[in-house]
């Protein structure tokens, strides 16, 4: 066997299951605390890969670009959770359909700023680092190194911190909640808020190896849905162990085999997944869930 | 509480309206306008595609985005059949029909385990694979698509004959006469037992299952049922643009969809009609917003879910029953035995259609805007 193939495939699977993870992530907390499945989550990545691309051509840098996205990308959902998902709680499916007109409403606007070109953003690094006959793009390093920062971070807000405690205690139950006197509805707004600066991660990290064009988000709000049904929605370590399975055989399936074969393979994948075992192929144990 | 002349005349009333179509047809059918023929025909297309999505989440309460992938079938199976077995295009639209309803039914069998936000995802997937694997096959052209070839034949009214296939009319006549027989169809459908069982599933599937509804069963059939009119909308679509490729059928398409039903309203037997108009109306003829119509019909659909979730029907049918009750009011207050009727009517276009006899003054217990 090709070991630099072999090598090559792990990486790329790594990038994509971080990428699928952030995405997925953002749609397990707002199906968690808001019962909502946000369509609109592979908008606000692509939105969030644009805005780094048009904020470079201004001369700002990545690294610059990147703090501004996530701030910008959270008030956004704050935003959108408030206006518009807030006034639909009491029936999810209406949220739902909401989130399919933003897809529209954020594609049009990505068209009429942008227009359907392809672009590439400066890369943040162009080290390659070589490992025997194996060469790494230190940006795909990046990636996941990033990811794994983040997932660390989210962990740690929502176990440790209070707004942590809270956001789970309005998706564990939202009446008891209320009653414990947390101002439910500010934290399902904070959780909208984070779910937005996941998905926008996603994207700002996907234009350093990536060019930008309005399809970049396609595939990984599928994967998304894939990885939130495959981990069990509601379950951010089955979004996290999801995304791993599935980034890393998809990488395997691209490079031994085909990528249209390896696409129609995923959907199977999801359909029996949802057929046999809906609630996701782990077991979540309480503790697993938000 | 209804007598027979009270249900006479709901008959009478509901044979206008369907006669009154029929003579809008003819007189749309019988103009010379390009444009007019084009906007018609593909607003019965249009209509007849979004009413698969009604019948199965508007009156069955299942939200499926399959409809788009199901008409791909339909539409690919015809244009197969005709262009390269040389089938006669009527058969084709049999064996479209056929395909759709097989591989509905396989959806149908496997979605109908899951329900709510599952059962949307399990058939967007379905929908997806249908979409990625239908290329991929040599004998649909693959990335190229293939023509349609659409031949259906001649009709004679009296001294008037159209050729079915003609832009001059033949083809609107023969979209407009499918929706209003579909329509005609799930109209008697959801005034019929099983319609009604429908309804009784998507309001409360518990309840349903207490009164000895069989709730899986009859959520198969009403998928089957929307996989069938699908099929018979992909098969019309593809021979009106007389040449399919996979890009027709995509993601926007099902948005589009969607944007149509929800506009005119869900589980209103013309709602799709309604939507399906003022889509093709403003996208095709006044060209409204430009190349950026998605985003704004993106907008009309988040303003509608906030402010009137039920569509124009429902918007309709509310001011109706205002209307109703306040002249009922005005009438109790002289004699108080009158016999009240509210409601949306017996025209049959109501959320369910309710025909005043079988509900009576309490049927709103049965009509909500159709989610779950």
């Amino acid at each position: 066997m090709d070991v630099n193939l072999f090598l090559q495939s792990i990486i790329n699977g790594l990038v994509l299951a971080s990428v699928y993870a952030l995405v997925a992530l953002g749609l397990t907390l707002v199906f968690g605390v808001l019962d909502i499945v946000n369509f609109a989550q592979g908008q606000l990545l692509l939105l969030g890969a644009y805005v780094v691309y048009g904020l470079s051509t201004k001369g700002v840098g990545y690294w610059t670009a990147l703090p501004i996205v996530l701030v910008g990308s959270a008030a956004l959902g704050y935003g959108l959770d408030s206006a518009l998902f807030a006034r639909v709680r009491k029936t999810p499916m209406n949220g739902l359909l909401i989130s399919i007109g933003l897809i529209a409403i954020f594609g049009d606007v990505v068209q009429r700023v942008w227009g359907p070109d392809q672009y590439d953003v400066p890369q943040p690094i162009t080290t390659v680092i070589t490992v025997g006959s194996v060469r790494i793009p230190g940006a795909r390093l990046l990636i996941v190194a990033v990811t794994i920062l983040v997932l660390i971070a989210l962990t740690v807000f929502l176990r440790l911190s209070r707004p942590g405690a809270a956001i789970r205690a309005v998706a564990q139950n939202s009446e008891a909640a209320a009653l414990m006197g947390i101002p439910v509805e500010r934290y399902r707004h904070i959780a909208f808020a984070v779910s937005a600066a996941l998905a926008s991660l996603g994207g700002v990290l996907l234009v350093a190896v990536f060019p930008v064009d309005p399809t970049l988000s396609d595939s990984p709000l599928l994967k998304g849905f894939i990885v939130l049904i495959l981990g069990g929605a509601g379950s951010p370590l089955g979004a996290v162990l999801g995304a791993l399975v599935l980034g890393v055989s998809e990488a395997f399936g691209i490079g031994y085999w085909s990528a249209s074969g390896t696409q129609v393979l995923e959907l199977v994948l999801l359909i029996v997944i949802l057929y046999f075992r809906p609630t996701g192929l782990i077991r979540t144990a309480h503790e697993a869930t938000l | 509480m209804t007598s027979a002349a009270d249900r006479r005349q709901a008959v009478r009333k509901s044979g206008l309206v369907w006669l009154g179509a029929a003579v809008v047809i003819v007189a749309v059918g019988r103009s010379s306008n390009l444009e007019i023929l084009n906007v018609g025909a593909l607003t019965a297309i249009w209509a007849l595609w979004s009413s698969s999505l009604n019948v199965v989440w508007g009156y069955g309460g299942d939200f499926s985005m399959a409809q788009i992938g199901l008409g791909a079938v339909g539409a690919y199976m015809e244009a197969v059949l005709v262009t390269h077995y040389g089938w006669p295009f009527w058969a084709a639209l049999g064996g479209a029909v056929g395909a759709a309803v097989v591989v509905g039914f396989v959806i149908g069998v496997v979605a109908a385990r899951l329900s709510g936000f599952y059962f949307s995802i399990m058939t967007l997937a379905f929908g997806l694979a249908l979409l990625a694997l239908v290329p991929t096959l040599a004998i649909t052209g693959q990335s190229t698509g293939l023509p349609t070839n659409i031949a259906p034949g001649t009709i004679r009214i009296g001294g008037l004959e159209w050729n079915l296939a003609s832009r001059r009319g033949g083809y609107f006549l023969l979209c407009a006469l499918v929706l209003v027989v579909v329509l005609f169809l799930v109209a008697r459908l959801v005034k019929s037992p099983r319609g009604r069982a429908m309804v009784a599933v998507r309001e409360d599937p518990v309840l349903a299952t207490s009164v000895a509804i069989d709730v899986g069963r009859t959520r198969l059939v009403a998928f089957v049922l929307g996989a069938v009119i699908a099929g018979i909308a992909g098969v019309l679509y593809g021979g009106y643009l007389g040449f399919i490729f996979p890009s027709l059928f995509t993601f926007s398409a099902i948005i589009t969809m969607i944007v149509q039903v929800v506009l005119g309203g869900r589980g209103f037997l013309i709602g799709p009609l309604i939507g399906a108009a003022i889509y093709v109306v403003l996208t095709d003829w006044v060209r409204f917003g430009g190349q950026y119509s998605d985003g704004v019909f993106g907008l009309l659909l988040v303003v509608i879910i906030l402010f009137a979730p039920k569509g124009l029907c429902g918007l309709g049918a509310d001011a109706i029953d205002a209307f109703r009750r306040r002249r009922e009011a005005g009438r109790a207050g002289t004699s108080l035995a009158s016999g009240n009727q509210p409601g949306s009517g017996p025209t049959g276009t109501g959320p369910i259609a309710p025909a005043s006899d079988d509900v009576g003054p309490h049927h709103s217990v049965v009509q909500t805007d159709g989610t779950r």
